[in-house]
């Protein structure tokens, strides 16, 4: 009897340990539960000020109204940033009309400041023939900024056995009125394109 | 008596120099040494220092473990939980899961020392299966998996643990069927 | 006589535990036999659609083959498992209650079964083929796909957990599986021992063999699993399917060693001579334990990305696969039966058939097992006709014939029954029938797994319907004869 009593209790407790643990069967790796995390509660981004590719200090408010999607990368990487590059470059081509009209901006900042100068930034966006106006680099102007922006998109850079970098890899997504909305996966772009058509059209609407 | 408290005292010494930041930074620096090392050795000193406990707290515990039921839920509880690959992430990025992960590994390996043996033969059976093809299913997950499962831990470390564990889950089977087709003893691999 | 050797090989029971285990018995043969009717008039259901004489909707013919497959093997798993726990129990001590859990287990796994099926619309064969169980393009839902595995593993795990039980009885009366199966004796390290079990020979051998394929049931089954919820894990679908037909087609194959236990213990009975084990038994019987594992490559020739040698291997096995134990025991049996003055009963008829049917169902088999043939055929009639062969006439009637015993038949020399003799002979000829019109089809290259089928090929599924019926026919007399004088027999003896 004390037996069963007790079992039931742990498989209940357990169970319920379990299913808080993973957001009710939601996520299950870190990734998943960051994704999940923005989805159900957009929050705000602090104005932090970065140096872009020109030497310029950019502020993350400064594009209040408009969407923005950032990617994080650094310029020596060999691989999965190459991807995400060419896919903002598709972006770019594919939402060129919304770019001109200054409703989305694509920035991708760079974590590794000390290697990463404005001179090697620009380097990278011309490798993907990256239009300035829309597409711009930039990198934390402090280790503890870096930190920072890290903590608050949740991104966990490791070193790997080749002197690079392996982190989480994805689109994050700010809204107009400057909060973390969404993120995807490197593999969800079309995700990412279908979110975009949608949410640049929704908007329209409510300002017509 | 003496040689009793001393190899206790061993154990625990043990398990604080793997709390202790070089050992402890070193095992987690990747997911092979973190999931085949450390987890394991903690597991093995709650098991160790279960068996050295007082008879009459063995009796007392036993009351509300008949037949080792309720320890064996509560460690499948705890196995399940770090399984998951945000559980070992979040061990790594927060001080206070790491120190969770410290005390319930150590609570499962002794909650395993007290209930295997007053387990039924045939549930000790079904459990080794069921152990040997998590290490098999893992295995082969970790393989085929085309992204990382834990934030803190490279794709080529996951596929390393992938191997060892089909390694060691083939390993085992081997052994089993030696033992059990050729063997003399009741199965108790 | 070796040091491990059990003196007095009968284990001793109380009397209730024997009357326990003889319930549980025929609680599994009935359950066994009533499923297997069931399934028995899905497979007619579905010739008469193909016969264009009954009009269902493709999904639902879908989950009638479905239910059919699965229900089949079901059925054959639970029933010879009877037959081999009534046997194995007299020389090993088992539990009772391990075989209940089993039974029970297995309610449950059927029980969700039929709610996948039938609810959840699942209907992607029961062999579970990745990917398809996640892929059914709306046909049904992933949960419904989910919870069909989900039963087979819980399944898998009860059957799992009898073997254990028989695994340790064996280890503690013979010692090793090695000495059970009569390994040393094969070698010459013990003389041979001519009074060993032959029953423990074949209850080992299964134990062993459905021991691995329900564990690489188990690691498949799982891998489906996470599949269906986690899509971006995409296994190597070849070797699931090795993993799939290494686990089915063990279990399929096992059910058939596990009833001819009913062969070497009964005909001894009914004859008054003993079965006598050999050398040549035990190298049967051990050779077989690895075939069993290795011929289902058969079922991979058409694809192309297996390695050769695994096909060569294949093949090789499948030829020699049937031969070894089927030598042995219709030899045995004709030995047995040979001038022994035996009186022919519905039970020794139906053993004797079984011999016949598990001896001619080796041609089709190695027909198709031919790489060349294979190639054309596998995916034809030809291949439903190897296995209702095999089944129909080789492990039924083992089944059928046991159940006749434990009725009482044969006792103080009542004579069949008129209806019994219409009942063997409507299901020895519909069966028959059934096969042959089978394999005909395939010979016509008449696709399996089709819910419609073109006008030519109408009047073949047309007399498969008629055949299908006469098999029903037999099959409603052994129900009926089962669930009236079984519940209340007493143990023969």
């Amino acid at each position: 009897m004390r037996t069963f009593l007790a079992t039931t209790l742990i498989v209940i407790a357990g169970l319920l340990i379990l299913w808080i643990s993973t957001d009710g069967g939601r996520a299950y790796t870190v990734e998943e539960a960051r994704r999940l995390e923005v989805r159900e509660n957009p929050r705000p981004i602090p104005n932090w000020r970065l140096q872009n590719q020109d030497s310029e200090m950019i502020a993350l408010h400064d594009f209040r109204n408009q969407f923005i999607v950032i990617d994080f990368f650094y310029t020596s990487c060999p691989s999965v940033c190459l991807i995400l590059g060419s896919s903002l470059k598709e972006l770019q081509k594919d939402f060129s009309s919304e770019l001109e009209k200054n409703n989305l901006k694509l920035i991708s900042i760079s974590f590794d400041p000390e290697k990463d100068t404005p001179q090697k930034l620009r380097e990278y966006l011309s490798h993907f023939s990256a239009n300035l106006k829309y597409w711009m680099a930039a990198r934390p102007t402090s280790s503890s900024q870096k930190e920072a922006i890290l903590d608050f998109f949740k991104v966990i850079v490791i070193p790997d056995e080749y002197g690079g970098y392996t982190h989480s890899a994805g689109y994050h997504v700010i809204d107009r009125t400057g909060r973390l909305v969404a993120i995807f996966g490197i593999e969800q772009l079309n995700e990412l394109k279908e979110y975009l058509t949608q949410s640049l059209n929704k908007e329209h609407v409510q300002q017509d | 008596m003496f040689n009793k408290i001393k190899r206790e005292w061993l154990l625990l010494a043990a398990f604080v120099a793997l709390a202790l930041p070089p050992l402890r930074q070193f095992l987690e620096q990747s997911m092979v040494t973190h999931m085949l090392v450390q987890i394991p050795i903690l597991a093995i000193i709650g098991w160790m220092i279960g068996k050295s406990l007082p008879a009459n707290w063995k009796n007392k515990i036993a009351s509300w473990n008949q037949w080792g039921i309720t320890g064996m839920a509560l460690a499948i509880v705890i196995m399940t939980y770090w399984m998951l690959p945000r559980a070992l992430d979040a061990a790594i990025s927060e001080w206070y899961f790491e120190l969770i992960k410290f005390i319930t590994i150590f609570i499962m390996g002794m909650s395993l020392s007290l209930s295997w043996p007053l387990l039924h033969p045939i549930a000790q059976g079904v459990f080794k299966l069921e152990f040997w093809a998590t290490f098999m299913r893992l295995g082969w997950l970790y393989l085929d998996l085309p992204d990382r499962l834990c934030a803190n831990y490279l794709l080529s470390d996951q596929r390393i643990l992938g191997q060892l564990l089909l390694l060691g889950g083939s390993a085992w089977a081997i052994a089993w069927v030696f033992r059990i087709m050729f063997g003399t003893k009741i199965i108790n691999t | 006589m070796s040091s491990t050797a059990v003196v007095n090989r009968k284990i001793e029971y109380s009397e209730s535990e024997n009357r326990n285990a003889l319930i549980a018995v025929k609680a599994h043969l009935i359950l066994g036999l009533a499923v297997l009717l069931l399934m028995m008039l899905a497979g007619l259901t579905m010739r008469a659609v193909q016969g264009t004489w009954l009009e269902i909707g493709a999904d639902l013919f879908y989950q009638i083959m479905t239910v059919h497959g699965v229900g089949v093997v079901g059925a054959a798993g639970i029933g010879s498992t009877g037959v081999l726990w009534y046997f194995l129990r007299q020389y090993v001590r088992l539990s009772n209650t391990i075989f209940w859990i089993n039974f029970f287990v297995f309610v449950a796994g059927v029980v969700m079964l039929l709610g996948s099926i039938f609810l959840g619309g699942y209907g992607g064969a029961w062999t579970f083929l990745y990917p398809l169980p996640g892929k059914s393009m709306g046909v049904w839902s992933t949960g419904a796909a989910a919870v069909f595995q989900l039963a087979l593993l819980i399944i898998g795990t009860g059957f799992l957990i009898l073997y254990l039980d028989m695994g340790r009885g064996i280890l503690a009366s013979f010692g090793s599986l090695s000495k059970a199966l009569g390994l040393p004796q094969l070698f010459g390290r013990v003389p041979v021992d001519t009074t060993h079990p032959p029953t423990v020979v074949a209850g080992t051998m299964v134990l062993i063999v459905n021991f691995l394929g329900i564990a690489a049931g188990a690691v498949v089954l799982v891998m489906g699993l996470i599949n269906l919820y986690n899509p971006e894990f995409q296994p190597d679908a070849l070797l699931m399917k090795n993993l799939i037909y290494f686990f089915g087609h063990v279990f399929i194959n096992a059910t058939i060693y596990a009833s001819v236990t009913a062969v070497y213990e009964l005909l001894p009975r009914y004859t008054g001579r003993p079965w006598k084990t050999s050398k040549v038994f035990y190298a049967a019987w051990f050779a077989i334990v690895f075939m069993v594992m290795a011929v289902y490559p058969h079922h991979l020739m058409m694809d192309f990305p297996m390695p050769r040698w695994a096909l060569i291997v294949g093949q090789v096995l499948s030829f020699g696969s049937g031969i070894p134990v089927l030598v042995v025991t219709g030899y045995g049996a004709l030995m047995i039966v040979y001038r022994s003055g035996i009186q022919w009963s519905t039970t020794t008829k139906l053993l004797f058939l079984s011999m016949f049917g598990w001896a001619a169902g080796v041609i089709p088999a190695i027909l198709d097992a031919m790489v060349t043939v294979n190639r054309v055929f596998h995916n034809t009639m030809w291949v439903p006709g190897h296995f209702h062969f095999y089944l129909l006439l080789g492990l039924l009637p083992m089944m059928f014939g046991f159940i006749y015993h434990l009725t009482g038949e044969g006792r103080q020399g009542e004579q069949p029954k008129a209806a019994d003799n219409l009942g063997f002979y409507a299901y020895l000829i519909g069966a028959f029938l059934t096969s042959m019109v089978f394999l005909a089809s395939g010979a016509n290259s008449i696709p399996r797994r089709w819910a419609t089928h073109m006008a030519e090929w109408v009047t073949f599924a047309q007399v498969g319907t008629v055949a299908a019926a006469l098999v029903v026919l037999g099959m409603l007399v052994f129900t009926f004869r089962a669930l009236f004088s079984l519940p209340k027999a007493a143990e023969p003896r």
